[in-house]
């Protein structure tokens, strides 16, 4: 009777009703016929249960790999990676060096500012907003105001949405005070490791195999976390299109051999385009020959914007 | 098939359907070109590749203007793109394109052509967007205060639009004006077609500009 109390106390512990056998204080053996109707319920039946139960669970899951996961992985292979060339390229100016991993073929495009050459004229702005029909009081790009003050104030300012070349007056005692003053124009930086395309749900933000950062407005969605992902603020649903719009390089110019608007128009040449796999470009001499940096790095976005005379006040 | 294992054909049969319906609306939601080129819908790429590009290079203005452009490349301004003073200009070189096609060179300047995109004539905001006196530009770069210059110049109507014309040549402005250069005759016409307010320049006179507007275009049909 020992061993029955001590299963009972058991199956009180455990709460198993399948132990109700010893529960009720007597040992009950089931009878023949109910060992034939419910077999698999006891001794070794119910190791096979389980066997069979995981080998269920091994056959559905490798066949459901190889249904799902191999032919993404096959397709990877073949299609290559969205980015040709763009693991090559390090955010700062190793990307020039003539170095044997310059021999892809691929396009791989660029963007170089120098702010050094920029006088504000927001010719560029206006430009872009003309050849992409930016809706009004949105910017795909816009020219920020660095003011360097004798008290160590930086002042940062930038022109009108509306009225490009509208930069805040400085008052005629602040004037006095300017130390240093220069213009950054922004845009969207392309990265190659892109928070942008990462975030979006419906994959309707892409990188294509020239490394431009574009969106597909007819599979976006509209959630705007592109929106808030881009540390850069380049971003911003298209109120026409409800879809995210941002700068494209004018990838319908670039891909036919021209140059984006913004350096079309650019009376200083304060904005250069082209080729960074091909050493001759002119965008690739500039950035070897200068000291050339990119907004906010310590992201590890590792834009293909570069910039030439940046400050650190600069973000 | 027995009483007995029924219910794992019913399973497996319940599993096929729920691979076929799988596929079915997988391939129902995947647009058609996804994943050719990437993760993405390859004919958004293409759509947005096709894109018709809208600023006209100078390319675009040297097969009519030749003579301007010339003198543009020359100059101080050999940089400032023609878009910049003369507007994106997109309708009149496709009117423009069609006219001469048909033999009518005239047809695609003034008001029967229907541009409206182009702008003719100085214009001395198009100075302003650039050389106005102000904060950030470098330090090498020139800047004018407008109303104090013209009037150390002594310009005879400052307020005109064509003010700067007076000392300035159009397309190269570090020269003096000179009327054997090209540019300086086209701009006449565009200042009375395209802005009254210059008619007070003599040389402006709107009764004597469709004349001259139409000799001009003569010449530059020829220049072709």
């Amino acid at each position: 009777m020992t061993d029955v109390k001590q299963s009972e106390d058991a199956a009180s512990r455990l709460g198993r009703p399948g132990l109700d056998y010893v529960a009720r204080g007597k040992v009950v053996r089931p009878t023949a016929e109910e060992v034939n109707t419910a077999s698999l319920e006891d001794g070794e039946d119910t190791h096979g249960r389980r066997e069979f139960l995981w080998n269920m669970a091994r056959t559905v899951a490798v066949g459901g790999m190889s249904l799902t996961i191999l032919p993404a992985l096959v397709s990877a292979e073949e299609g290559d990676t969205p980015t040709p060339g763009a693991s090559d390229a390090t955010a700062t100016g190793a990307a020039t060096s003539k170095g044997a991993h310059r021999a892809k073929k691929e396009k791989l495009f660029g963007f170089l500012v120098d702010t050094t050459k920029c006088i504000g004229c927001t010719r560029c702005v206006d430009s872009c907003s003309t050849e992409n029909n930016v809706p009004e009081g949105y910017l795909r790009t816009w020219v920020e105001r660095y003011i360097y003050l004798e008290s160590g104030e930086v002042r940062v300012d930038g022109h009108s949405h509306t009225a490009p070349f509208n930069y805040p007056e400085i008052s005629k005692e602040d004037e006095k005070q300017i130390t240093q003053s220069f213009f950054v124009p922004k845009l969207c930086n392309h990265c190659i490791d892109t928070p942008c395309v990462q975030v979006c749900p419906v994959n309707a933000s892409y990188i294509t195999p020239e490394g431009v950062v574009l969106v597909d407005s007819k599979q976006c969605i509209g959630c705007s976390y592109c929106v808030q992902a881009c540390p850069f603020g380049t971003r911003f649903i298209n109120p026409q299109t409800n879809a995210a719009d941002k700068c494209t390089w004018c990838y319908h110019r670039t891909s036919k051999g021209l140059n984006p608007a913004c350096v079309e128009t650019c009376p200083t040449g304060a904005r250069m385009f082209g080729d960074l796999n091909d050493p001759d470009s002119a965008i690739s001499k500039a950035i070897a020959s200068h000291r050339v940096d990119v907004l906010k790095s310590y992201l590890g976005t590792r834009p293909k914007t570069r910039y030439i005379g940046l400050s650190a006040d600069v973000i | 098939m027995s009483a007995d294992n029924r219910h794992i054909w019913r399973a497996v049969g319940l599993a096929v359907v729920v691979v076929i319906l799988f596929f079915v609306v997988r391939s129902m939601m995947i647009p058609a070109s996804w994943g050719e080129t990437g993760p993405y819908r390859a004919d958004a790429l293409r759509e947005e590749a096709a894109r018709k590009p809208l600023i006209p290079d100078v390319a675009d203005c040297t097969s009519c203007h030749g003579k301007q452009v010339e003198v543009h490349k020359g100059g101080s301004h050999a940089t400032v793109l023609c878009k910049n003073c003369h507007g994106v200009a997109r309708e009149h070189i496709n009117v423009c394109t069609k006219a001469k096609a048909a033999g009518d060179p005239k047809a695609c300047v003034g008001d029967a052509s229907g541009v409206t995109d182009l702008k003719t004539g100085w214009d001395i905001k198009a100075c302003e967007h650039c050389h106005m006196k102000r904060v950030g530009p470098p330090a090498k770069f020139p800047l004018i205060d407008f109303a104090v210059h013209l009037k150390e110049q002594d310009a005879k109507d400052p307020k005109s639009p064509s003010a700067c014309k007076q000392c300035h040549q159009n397309h190269s402005p570090g020269e003096e004006p000179d009327e054997d250069k090209g540019g300086d005759g086209d701009d006449d016409d565009g200042d009375s077609a395209a802005a009254p307010a210059a008619a007070a320049t003599p040389a402006a006179a709107p009764a004597a500009a469709p004349a001259a507007k139409g000799t001009k275009d003569n010449e530059e049909a020829d220049d072709d």
